[in-house]
């Protein structure tokens, strides 16, 4: 394959891999990324060290979830209720 | 609907706001937690939240997405009120971080592998301090997605901005994330031998 073409298309790909690990690339992006894992040996180590670091983030962010205090919520969900509802804005 | 008309009964508004609204309270903290950096501000936004939507319940459209509305409340909030009063660096100068942490450098440059076990379970912690340490707008848009599971769509509503502009958000947020990351790596000693970059 030409050399400038392989490069632009390895460029090409590494735009495309963000909204293709979210789930949001659109159908073509989605058969261009699939076909560059598949015949290319660069964009697959990229797409498995990206996909790996992804989901390491992923899973961290998980692990570090914060949750309110039950007694807040409770008070919380009092206040909440004794207030008047005003009209649509 | 006219004015001075109230869309739900009384029983409508609790029970949306139990069935809808209330499950969704700790991802509102955590979300409140992870803009603020503080516990009082987190509680404080989060109570603002829900305020505001029982005093604008009328204008939720019961069936439409209860989460993205919410989040976007709390968003609001905290840009209007409490990043104000934080004195945080709240403007992103997106050219310097461009400039900085150009995208296509930092996967030419940096070689660390962290899909290395070994990495991954040194790094583990790292994360949510990498994440802290992001400007407001790059660690918001890591929050959306990758815990919150937000499509970008919906992050375009939540925050008011084009979906090109989330999407280069998140990937310029991504970038700093993985280099902040991969020069801790670096600091450990991985890979053997590759010195820290600072």
């Amino acid at each position: 394959m030409n050399v400038n073409i392989d490069l632009a298309d390895r460029r090409l790909f590494k735009q495309m891999l963000p909204s293709y690990l979210d789930g949001e690339a659109t159908e073509s992006e989605t058969a261009f990324v699939s076909r560059k894992i598949e015949q290319c040996k660069f964009c697959r180590g990229i797409y498995e060290n990206e996909k790996s670091i992804h989901e390491h983030i992923k899973r961290s962010l998980a692990q570090d979830r914060v949750s309110l205090p039950p007694p807040f919520f409770i008070e919380l969900r009092q206040t909440i209720f004794s207030q008047a509802p005003v009209a649509a804005v | 609907m006219p004015d001075g008309v109230n869309k739900y009964t009384e029983a409508q508004q609790h029970e949306l706001f139990n069935r809808e609204f209330f499950p969704l309270a700790d991802s509102l903290y955590n979300f409140a937690f992870k803009l603020a950096l503080d516990e009082d501000d987190a509680k404080d936004l989060v109570q603002d939240t829900y305020s505001k939507a029982f005093r604008f319940i009328n204008s939720f459209e019961r069936g439409t997405n209860a989460k993205a509305w919410l989040f976007k409340i709390l968003k609001n909030s905290y840009i209007n009120e409490y990043r104000r009063k934080s004195k945080q660096p709240v403007k992103v100068d997106y050219q310097e971080v461009e400039s900085v942490y150009n995208a296509d450098d930092i996967d030419e440059d940096f070689t660390t592998d962290l899909r290395a076990e070994t990495v991954r379970d040194l790094i583990g912690d790292e994360v949510t301090t990498a994440v802290n340490s992001l400007p407001v707008d790059f660690r918001t848009v890591i929050i959306l997605c990758d815990l919150e599971g937000f499509t970008y769509e919906e992050m375009a509503k939540i925050l008011d901005i084009p979906i090109g502009t989330v999407r280069s958000r998140l990937h310029r947020a991504r970038s700093i994330l993985k280099a902040k990351l991969q020069d801790y790596a670096r600091h450990l000693g991985y890979p053997p031998g590759l010195p820290p970059t600072d």
